[in-house]
């Protein structure tokens, strides 16, 4: 079990540090590019170039927008499960998959033991790191429960098995960003809340992926009923719980409340499923009651989910409303003598 | 014991299809040009009914975006509202808001399925053509309902839409697939489960064969002879999903005329052909009247190439005979 305040020393954040849950909308070039590639137009190296290259210019949108703790923008990644069935052993597509409409994904079959290769995230991590105006990198995944539930199961007598072995896959991979200096992960479970009945073992097994890792973790639920998943935030070895609140009027607040909710939340505060950008100071409003049931220490301020569905300039301009909002209630905090915070685990695992 | 087979519920919808369908909604192709499309991909689903010389099949759905959409082009009122969890399944649909009081919607899918008819013509396909429909249950169990006072009202009203878009299909269609998936569920109060026949009067009374058909994971086996007894001249049931409890189920069986479930969509795993003509053997055993070999549920939930795989096989059950 790792343990905190060792001699590690963690970077210094600003109060209500503003971040995001990690995708944002390709540069329309990069869908371009994605396309001639697979029709064979462009060379691997051009399309390289590109992703490289829109890694920069979303970086420089953080940058500009004034995030403290950005991501790359997953540019890389099609899908949050496809990419990492893609770079393990023992899945296998079959072809694509409807969710709804005309939005389709491939889900994976698992069809053998699932093992882990090499890393995964190294490479793109490394250019983001590169290139990034921080060292306060976010770094996300997908968590062993989502892998699972959003893939087929040919192999494993339960689902139960194979989420353990994700996690354990999964946790090897975060230890790799960890020694490549990210200060902070973030696992996304979604699919978490789906089947109430896997819940106490899904928790397990998130535990179990983050297990020994001594930077911040967060992790992400979107979609879901939060309530269901409340009861086991104490068990959760994460510091912090990154969730939607903008699209349900910040009523889900109450849960923290009802549940005694001692840890951290990334704090929701713009809906990412509406292009009406949010004003500053609709976002200050949802941290000020965000701040009646948490200290100010333990809010995080992002978008609800990935911004990936947006046009690249309302995702901007929601990012610039997000830090906007939060500037306003960073001055009122500044008169009580709070400017910054740490940013590192606050939970053993 | 008679066996035959049936493609049941939607077949899984090409991603071309389903740009096309984008495409002509968004005004950027006309309707000629989308049904042309929607004419290849239809007639994919009729040939393969008539590779395996299926006795019944739908159409696939595939004009619809799911089960719960078709209701919106007969039930006149509802407006669509956000997409939501299908079941347990991370397949969306858009859940109906009910403000007022339903009424039919006159000849949507009349059209709808007159052009299925053709497109079956053209293949050569023999089957008998099935209309879909949403049960009343599982329709009230998926809406968002603010006009009626208690679900009872609702679902009768249901079924009387359900009863008259029937009628109109008279002419075009050989019979009707009735989907309860909720039928066994663990939120749905039994109260509602025991005026089930009650509700499906209309519906049964209407003069087109009827198959009503549950699926996914059965939570309260001692509903299955409420289900049974919704008249219609066919019940279906998930075998697939249901294995650990098919020992209980075998003997309510004697004497009815099953839709077995025995191709599982939600899996990618092939079923094995001895595993299903055991089932086939046991359900023989227990008396039932009929059986007609299906898959389980809707197909949207696994890959085209693993949908017609699976449908093939029941080519190969019962030593290849039909
Ligand atoms: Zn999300």
């Amino acid at each position: 079990m790792v343990k905190i305040n060792s001699k590690k020393s963690y970077p210094e954040v600003p109060v209500l540090p503003t971040t995001v849950i990690g995708s944002y909308p390709r540069p329309k070039w990069l869908k371009e590019s994605i396309r001639l590639s697979s029709a064979g137009k462009i060379s691997k190296d051009d399309l390289e170039e590109a992703f490289n290259d829109s890694v920069i210019a979303v970086m420089r949108d953080h940058e500009v927008a004034g995030i403290d703790i950005p991501t790359d923008g997953e540019m890389r990644r099609d899908e949050m499960v496809e990419f990492f069935a893609e770079h393990l052993k023992g899945f296998k597509f079959y072809g694509y998959v409807r969710v709804w409409g005309d939005a389709y994904y491939r889900k994976p079959s698992v069809v053998s033991r699932v093992e882990y290769k090499k890393p995964m995230l190294e490479g793109e991590v490394k250019f983001a790191q590169s290139v990034s105006y921080t060292k306060n990198l976010k770094v996300t995944i997908t968590g062993p429960y989502t892998i699972a539930d959003w893939s087929f199961n040919e192999y494993y007598k339960t689902k139960e098995d194979l989420v353990f072995d994700l996690a354990k896959i999964i946790n090897q991979e975060i230890k790799n960003l960890v020694k490549m200096g990210i200060p902070f992960i973030q696992v996304d479970e979604p699919a978490l809340p789906t089947h109430e009945d896997e819940i106490p073992w899904g928790v397990q097994a998130i535990n179990e992926a983050v297990k020994g890792v001594d930077v911040k973790v967060g992790l992400h639920i979107c979609y879901g009923d939060y309530s269901k998943v409340m009861p086991f935030a104490d068990e959760l070895k994460v510091d912090q719980l990154a969730l939607e609140f903008k699209n349900r009027d910040f009523k889900d607040l109450e849960l923290i409340k009802r549940f005694g909710y001692s840890k951290e939340i990334g704090l929701g505060v713009v809906d990412v499923h509406s292009k009406k950008v949010e004003t500053p100071e609709e976002v200050a409003k949802g941290i000020k009651k965000a701040m009646q049931v948490l200290e100010p220490e333990k809010i995080f301020v992002n978008p609800d989910c990935g911004l990936k569905r947006l046009s690249r300039k309302v995702a901007y301009q929601k990012l610039v409303s997000v830090v906007e909002g939060t500037r306003m209630v960073r001055e009122e905090l500044k008169k009580k003598g709070l400017s910054t915070i740490q940013l590192k685990p606050i939970v053993n695992r | 014991m008679q066996i035959s087979k049936s493609i049941v519920g939607s077949y899984p919808k090409s991603p071309k299809l389903a740009k096309a369908q984008a495409w002509y909604n968004a005004g950027k192709i006309g309707k000629e040009k989308y049904e042309k499309y929607l004419k290849t991909y239809t007639a994919k689903v009729f040939s393969l009914a008539k590779e395996i010389n299926a006795s019944y099949t739908t159409d696939g759905l595939l004009r619809w975006d799911d089960i719960v959409d078709v209701t919106f082009s007969f039930v006149k009122g509802p407006t669509k509202g956000p997409l939501i969890r299908f079941y347990d399944n991370n397949f969306y649909y858009r859940r109906p808001i009910i403000s007022s009081k339903l009424a039919k919607e006159d000849s949507n899918l009349v059209e709808a399925m007159g052009f299925s008819r053709d497109v079956m013509k053209e293949t050569g396909a023999s089957s008998k053509l099935k209309g879909v429909f949403l049960g009343p249950l599982s329709y009230y169990r998926l809406s968002e309902v603010k006009h009626y006072k208690n679900p009872e009202e609702l679902m009768m009203d249901y079924s009387n839409v359900v009863s008259e878009t029937i009628d109109d299909l008279k002419s075009t269609i050989d019979a009707v697939e009735i989907h309860e998936p909720s039928m066994f569920e663990k939120r749905i109060k039994n109260e509602l489960i025991t005026k089930l026949p009650e509700i499906y009067s209309p519906i049964s009374s209407t003069g087109v064969e009827k198959h009503v058909i549950t699926y996914f994971e059965m939570s309260h086996l001692e509903r299955l002879d409420n289900f049974l007894s919704i008249k219609a001249e066919y019940h279906g049931i998930d075998l697939s999903e249901n294995l650990t409890k098919v020992a209980k189920i075998y003997p309510h069986l004697k004497g009815i005329s099953l839709i077995a479930g025995v191709l599982n969509t939600r899996t990618t795993k092939l079923e094995k052909v001895s595993s299903i003509n055991k089932v086939l053997s046991n359900i023989n055993q227990h008396g039932a009247k009929e059986v007609v070999l299906s898959n389980s549920s809707l197909m949207d939930f696994i890959p085209e190439m693993i949908a017609v795989k699976k449908i093939k096989l029941l080519n190969k059950v019962g030593g290849g005979k039909n």
